[in-house]
């Protein structure tokens, strides 16, 4: 049986339940346990749509069209990239080039290294940046005889907010841009201003809070200074090639989007291209090895993650439940673009800072596609997008489960013996994602509403 | 054949109150590179060993998971290394041990015993399945030393054989 189009599939859901009303149910289960973290999320998701297919709210092929490919195979790609880079050490390399830099003072390595995060992860996923850079940060913070909290705190910052000015930086952009097609220039130019302003303000508010009370002994200094950042550099042959590769994909991302190459495509040639650099020169034994490496540096759980959740949200979808959420909050807001897009922007951050963003932007989607008829069209309701992905991007920032790349320095923290306490990050976290939401509430009255 | 036929029985141990410091002097008095750590009853609370000793000299963020895989940027770094030993040395055996060490009972059989030597790639305590209690400990040395001699005994049990039938 063939099923084209979600309307044609009306099938009896078993035991003659309501198809809304069982999808509902699933999808507050499946939320219930990713939130908690009582099951893993992969797992919960899977399982989610799992059940809407049994039940047959959904059937395979509509469960298949549902999943976005074009995130997946742009996740698949990049991971797979970074994952063969890495081992070239240009992360190592780079913070502590950025260490020497500042001759090891302190309060400008605090800044520099946040610089150095929110690049990265303008570029990277962020959850990459992060495992390549805290561990490096431990080692200087220790060798300083510092406190690692303010930088591992920086860092979370800076991440959520720089992978914010790129289509690849942070997952709820990928997932926007995907399902809308916006470019990855359409995200610089009208995120990036905003991430800069924002990262401008971060660094003066962590150096007035932390940085300039910064201090440490010249002996530590000096010992740092001598660290030699060429040896971090392990395979210069390597990141040849991977940058070579990288800027491939990047182009691919810039110049496809004219042309019907959309970034999974970009992402997932990348990948192979850099896959064949690194083995064509191997027995066939050999290469299978190395392969077999790269594609271990995946983060599975993720991908099967983002695809459980994109059948999960299809089935509720389908079900016509997202567009009548969609029709209530244009009911509130009376369909004025400023009201609405405001109150994804607020309310997408503080959802995004209680429940891991992901499964959040993975909702909206839906809901705000529901609103273009009643607002005048796919262009019309433009502003929308932005005010999701810089609320969700924010909202990352709101508490230590809000964003995976949180999850990430947390627990790296942890096996360092410097536990980062829920309270405590949420105190200071929470109020100053609402300054950042307050200033991009302002960016976005001048860039979209005038 | 079990585990307890190959151990030796009175192994040298530490008190988990004891430093690390005198662990690391029974290591060079007594020219071992692992010892059990008993509690007064002679209860086995964990290994501490001579590689736990150096990983903990090394900075936290090169020993831990997905942390740095190279120090080679790191320039003379002796004497850093030197005072993290220092900070160590009057820390007490039970705050670095292994507690989650690799151990066989008194009916483990033999293959097995070697096959979790093989693994855990240091000494194998041999406690009581019950209480816990140490038994002695299993060395590469005193495991090879008994194969040896059983091997011995067999040829010699051959060759008797061959005599008789001759």
């Amino acid at each position: 049986m063939s099923v084209g189009h979600g309307e044609e599939y009306v099938r009896e859901v078993v035991f003659g339940w309501d198809p809304m009303i069982t999808a509902t149910v699933v999808l507050c289960l499946a939320y219930v346990f990713i939130i908690t973290e009582r099951l893993n999320r992969c797992v919960a998701a899977l399982l989610g749509a799992g059940t809407l297919m049994i039940l047959g709210v959904l059937n395979q092929d509509l469960a298949i069209e549902g999943v976005d490919f074009n995130t997946i195979f742009l996740l698949i790609g990049m991971m797979i990239i970074v994952g063969i880079m890495k081992d070239s050490g240009v992360f190592q390399y780079v913070a502590i080039l950025s260490a020497k830099m500042v001759r090891a003072n302190p309060r400008l390595l605090l800044i520099n290294l946040a610089f150095v995060t929110a690049i990265f992860s303008a570029l990277l996923d962020n959850v990459t940046t992060v495992m390549l850079i805290v561990p490096v940060t431990l080692l200087l913070t220790e060798q300083l005889k510092l406190n690692p909290y303010p930088f591992l705190f920086s860092q979370i910052f800076a991440s959520n907010v720089g992978g914010m000015a790129t289509l690849v930086g942070d997952p709820p952009n990928i997932i926007i841009g995907s399902a809308v097609g916006f470019s990855f220039m359409e995200f610089v130019y009208n995120l990036g201003p905003a991430t800069v302003v924002i990262m401008i303000f971060l660094t003066i508010f962590f150096d007035l809070v932390w940085g300039r009370k910064m201090d440490t002994t010249l002996k530590a200094k000096a010992h740092l200074l001598r660290y030699k950042p060429a040896e971090a550099l392990k395979d210069k042959e390597l990141l040849i090639k991977s940058l070579i590769v990288l800027g491939i994909v990047l182009f691919g991302f810039i110049w496809g989007h004219g042309h019907g190459i959309e970034p999974g495509t970009s992402a997932l040639t990348g990948a192979a291209l850099l896959m064949l650099l690194q083995i064509y020169k191997f027995s066939p034994e050999k290469q299978t090895h190395k392969v077999h490496a790269a594609l271990g540096t995946v983060e599975w759980e993720t991908i099967f993650f983002f695809m459980g959740l994109f059948m999960l949200v299809y089935g509720v979808e389908h079900t016509g439940l997202l567009a009548l959420i969609g029709n209530k909050m244009l009911e509130i807001t009376g369909g004025d673009l400023a009201y609405t897009s405001l109150l994804i922007l607020w309310g997408s951050a503080i959802f995004s800072a209680i429940v891991d963003n992901i499964p959040f932007v993975a909702t909206m989607i839906p809901i705000i596609e529901s609103t273009a008829d009643s607002m005048g069209g796919p262009e019309a309701i433009e502003p929308l997008w932005w005010a999701l992905a810089l609320g969700a991007c924010l909202g990352g920032n709101g508490s230590l489960i809000a964003a995976s790349a949180n999850v990430m320095v947390a627990s790296f923290a942890e096996r360092a013996g410097h536990r980062i306490a829920f309270i405590k990050f949420l105190t200071l976290a929470f109020p100053l994602m609402l300054v950042t939401i307050a200033i991009a509430h302002a960016y976005f009255w001048f860039a979209f509403l005038q | 054949m079990t585990a307890a036929r190959a151990m030796i029985k009175e192994p040298f141990t530490a008190g988990p109150e004891q430093t690390i410091g005198d662990v690391i002097k029974i290591f060079t008095d007594k020219k071992v590179r692992a010892v059990p750590v008993v509690d007064g009853n002679g209860m086995l609370l964990g290994l501490i060993t001579l590689r736990i000793i150096l990983k903990n000299v090394l900075p936290i963020s090169a020993t831990m998971e997905h942390g740095l895989e190279s120090l080679d940027f790191l320039a003379d770094t002796t004497e850093g290394a030197a005072k993290k030993l220092g900070k160590i040395l009057d820390k007490p055996v039970a705050d670095l041990m292994d507690e989650n060490c690799v151990c066989a009972s008194t009916d483990t059989s033999k293959w097995e015993a070697i096959r979790l030597m093989v693994k855990s790639n240091t000494i194998l305590p041999v406690i009581d399945k019950k209480t816990r209690e140490l038994k002695g400990v299993m060395t590469a040395q005193s495991t090879l030393t008994e194969l040896d001699q059983t091997m011995k005994e067999i040829q010699a049990e051959k060759a008797a054989q061959g005599e008789d039938t001759a």
